[in-house]
């Protein structure tokens, strides 16, 4: 189903995003809970990568399209307000996620709607000429950006495919299970959750 | 010399042919389009630099080619009269001649276009004297891929990117969406025309901010997708 390359076709003028401008939130807030469910996707070449999403995630509503929420800090992800944003329709635009493969990791938010890369933090080149560190650095970008593509593509394997209705309703099952920090309770739990901003 | 640790980028896919990496005609093509200095009457100017150092504008293969990538700068410089101070200006200026028209030094009031004119000579002689503000951002430009990351999401250096771009290498730079990286990886990518939003959590279900039952009970009260 899917094509390792392909062409672009003409872009209707003006629309950077051919009118989906939902595709990329929802492929975010797939990742979230595909990262929360199974975390582990493999290149073709069998590399492995896993995925996490914390320190900040920004959601957005479509019904409500003024009102955005913001967590950041402790593990949003695991929260109760993050669920309950969810459930009041809105989706994810932006998260902090991070990426390891192997010994690497690095950490970049995501902004959904244009696949932007905020603050990439990546692993410190080897020691060395400051030519060759920078080279080190350009293809930790290169991995960075694969890696996202990989997800992106098993994002586009289910969502066209008969499965999605049915990926949906795990996703719903998932929001609809206590969050970690309901789970854990009492004054622990609650001092971890992050500040929620409407 | 030029470090990456920590970036922001937006990626685009170029649109059009490139002359080889590092080759005679692409330093050609990029000296051409060079960073040049604004002029007394400018308030905006951009062009290419080396990525190293914002002042060095001799493009070769050693200051270009990266490994497998071209590396340049995208520098844009910036100056703009300060309204309070023109207005304040203007106002001394106004005064002065009105002054002088009293003593029988010229008209006792300035015409309409005479206060244009003179707001226009002002706004000039301020520009002279205000310093720049100068930017300078990064683009990776992998030529296997025919991808150009711009190493920062401010939108003016974007605009500035794809307008340089074109003139320079008569090539379109269109943003890597998600739409159109998809429309890459799909071996049918008109499968993407008849897709729908998908509504996660659907009104009827109920949630935090619209009332209603549960959500586990309204999840298995919702018949209409397969369990």
């Amino acid at each position: 189903m899917i094509a390792p390359t392909g062409s672009a076709s003409a872009a209707a003028p003006g629309d950077d995003r051919g009118g989906l401008d939902f595709l990329g939130p929802e492929f975010l807030t797939w990742l979230w809970w595909r990262a929360a469910e199974a975390p582990g996707f493999t290149h073709p070449d069998g590399t492995e990568v896993f995925v996490h999403l914390d320190e900040h995630l920004e959601l957005r509503g479509e019904r409500a399209a003024a009102r955005r929420t913001v967590l950041r800090s402790g593990v949003p992800g695991a929260s109760a307000e993050a669920r309950a944003a969810l459930k009041s329709g809105k989706t994810l635009v932006a998260a902090r996620v991070l990426l390891v493969r192997g010994e690497e990791e690095r950490r970049v938010t995501i902004k959904a709607e244009d696949l932007d890369f905020s603050g990439l933090k990546l692993p410190a080149p080897e020691p060395g000429p400051a030519r060759e560190r920078l080279e080190q650095s350009l293809e930790g970008l290169v991995r960075a950006e694969e890696d996202l593509d990989l997800c992106f593509r098993a994002f586009l394997d289910v969502r066209l495919s008969p499965a999605w209705p049915a990926e949906v309703l795990r996703m719903r099952a998932w929001v609809s299970t206590p969050s970690e920090d309901e789970r854990v309770g009492g004054p622990a739990g609650k001092a971890e959750q992050p500040a929620a901003l409407r | 010399m030029l470090t990456i640790r920590t970036c922001s980028l937006r990626r685009y896919r170029i649109e059009g042919a490139l002359p080889a990496p590092a080759s005679e005609e692409l330093c050609k093509r990029l000296t051409d389009r060079r960073f040049l200095p604004l002029s007394a009457r400018e308030e905006r100017t951009y062009g290419w630099v080396t990525a190293d150092n914002l002042l060095l504008t001799r493009f070769d293969a050693d200051t270009l080619l990266r490994g497998e990538q071209v590396v340049l700068g995208l520098r844009i410089d910036r100056r703009r009269v300060n309204p309070r101070l023109l207005r304040a200006q203007l106002d001394l200026e106004t005064r002065a001649r009105a002054l002088a028209g009293e003593d029988g030094a010229g008209p006792k009031r300035m015409s309409r276009d005479e206060r244009q004119e003179l707001r226009q000579h002002l706004a000039q002689e301020l520009l002279k004297q205000t310093s720049p503000t100068v930017d300078a951002y990064t683009v990776i430009l992998d030529p296997a891929r025919k991808q150009v990351s711009l190493l920062t999401l401010s939108r003016r250096a974007h605009e500035a990117l794809s307008a340089l771009f074109l003139d320079t290498f008569e090539a379109s730079l269109v943003p890597l969406t998600p739409w159109r990286r998809a429309q890459e990886l799909l071996e049918r990518p008109q499968a993407l025309d008849t897709l729908e939003r998908t509504e996660f959590w659907p009104a009827h279900l109920g949630g935090a901010e619209l009332g209603g039952t549960s959500a586990a009970s309204a999840l298995l009260a919702d018949r209409r997708l397969p369990s």
